[in-house]
């Protein structure tokens, strides 16, 4: 969790699109379906002989521990997804009235954290490209910044893929910039 | 007899037990659920925004994985 000082409040959080997750989670599916997709095949092509040892053993080990396989198999799957489900959770951006802050998740043993204040954005860019991303309203947003408060780079851009609703925070990421520059003007 | 027919052989003559292997499967299984809901709790609560939606995932993974590990245990006995 992001400590934030004592007059910050969040503003919004922004993710990625959920349609991200969907593309995984397909493929996922697609995967829990292959043992009898895989199944069927070897039946269709008949790769074994009837008589052969290795077809005896085949449905001996479909009758006797098939379904057991399977179950382990939808198990593994199962906890794959959840995996990447917390990759997708904890990849952030964190909008507070005072500044942005970057938490990009990369597996689980490996966090990149970039915080910076509005006033060293220097330019906003959305990018949205093809009839999906129009169409679920998602996109690449590009923020570039003077410096980051990192410390790692001398120019730290900040990127987000595929993130949902770009237009709406690009217009909120502007509309609290200009807040703060009329705060520190009025000092 | 192909190529598939001497490992089938070899196997064979191996003398495993496939009970033995699938409760090895099973255990190992088992432990690998648990090491990860651990590793996946930690960075929920330690790094989570908090709210309902973590809770559900908490519940919806334990639930999920109760049932087909014990779905898997009894279509092993």
């Amino acid at each position: 969790m992001v400590k934030l000082d004592d007059d910050e409040r969040i503003i919004r959080i922004v993710r990625k699109h959920w349609y991200v997750m969907l593309g995984f989670t397909f493929g996922l599916f697609v995967l829990a379906l292959a043992p009898f997709i895989l199944a069927k095949i070897v039946n269709l092509l008949e790769l074994f002989e009837e008589s052969s040892p290795v077809s005896g053993f085949v449905d001996g080990f479909i009758g006797g521990y098939g379904l057991f396989a399977y179950f382990l198999w939808v198990l593994v799957l199962w906890v794959i997804f959840f995996i990447e489900w917390t990759d997708y959770y904890l990849d952030v951006w964190i909008l507070t009235n005072k500044r942005i802050v970057d938490i990009e998740q990369r597996g689980f043993f490996h966090r990149h954290v970039t915080s910076f204040r509005y006033e060293q954005i220097q330019d906003i860019t959305v990018n949205t490209k093809g009839l999906i991303a129009t169409f679920f309203k998602f996109g690449t947003l590009h923020i570039h910044t003077a410096g980051s408060t990192s410390g790692t780079t001398e120019h730290d851009d900040i990127i987000i893929d595929h993130a949902a609703n770009p237009e709406e925070i690009r217009t909120l990421v502007a509309k609290e910039q200009e807040k703060n520059y009329m705060h520190v003007k009025s000092f | 007899m192909n190529y598939l027919d001497g490992v089938y052989n070899f196997l064979f003559n191996l003398k495993i037990e496939a009970g033995d292997v699938a409760s090895f499967v099973f255990w190992a299984i088992f432990l690998f659920v648990l090491v990860v809901f651990c590793v996946v709790l930690y960075h929920w609560r330690k790094y989570g925004l908090g709210g309902p939606i973590l809770v559900i995932a908490e519940l919806v993974y334990i639930g999920v994985s109760a049932l087909l590990l014990i779905f898997a245990y009894f279509s092993l006995n």
